[in-house]
């Protein structure tokens, strides 16, 4: 899974050709582990339809910053560029499928 | 010997926890190895940083500001009753 980082993350976020569903997540927090095997399951059962990438807070304060991310686990889910919407806090794989069954 | 120590540690702020969830009609998440998992994270946290921060917000740095999120937080009671649970699923209804 790509990891996004402060140098590269316009870019990335600019060109991708599919919706881009971003995990951002802290290797202290203790609900950004749990929510990475579910993140990852997501990965591979949508792959035909989003992108799915992380980033590590700690090593991106510029793009953690100008998304205002305060809370950990945050889940953005950006199309065309532009954030669609977002969700904090660890979820179960159902409610994470419903978030972007409802903006695919 | 040292995990020994972590672990007595983590017992011993479980315990705290539970009795300060007690007395304002809440619990520690009854799923011990979550519980666990975040006292654990607030230990890691008072020893690098100085503060059991709570393990999933981010410190600002600003001593003064940072106070908000030293766990219990003063976000934790709200949380509780608007979803069942604190951010962080330490505490539960």
């Amino acid at each position: 899974m790509t990891i996004l980082t402060d140098e590269n993350f316009e870019e990335f976020i600019a060109k991708a050709d599919k919706p881009v569903l971003l995990d951002v997540f802290a290797t202290w927090c203790p609900p950004c582990k749990m929510l990475s095997p579910i993140i990852e399951k997501i990965a591979e059962d949508y792959k035909e339809k989003i992108i799915v990438v992380k980033m590590d807070l700690d090593a991106c304060p510029q793009t953690g910053a100008k998304f205002r991310v305060e809370v950990i686990p945050t889940v953005f889910f950006f199309k065309n560029g532009e954030v669609a919407d977002k969700f904090v806090g660890f979820k179960p794989e159902e409610e994470i499928k419903q978030f972007i069954d409802n903006l695919i | 010997m040292e995990n020994e120590k972590i672990e007595l540690e983590i017992k011993k702020l479980l315990a705290e926890y539970e009795e300060y969830a007690k007395a304002n009609n809440f619990k520690v998440n009854p799923e011990n190895k979550i519980a666990e998992n975040i006292v654990r994270a607030l230990l890691m946290r008072e020893e690098l940083l100085g503060e059991r921060y709570c393990p999933c917000r981010k410190a600002t740095g600003d001593i003064e500001e940072d106070k908000k999120i030293i766990c219990p937080c003063i976000y934790h009671k709200e949380e509780i009753e608007k979803d069942g649970h604190c951010h962080c699923n330490l505490f539960v209804k």
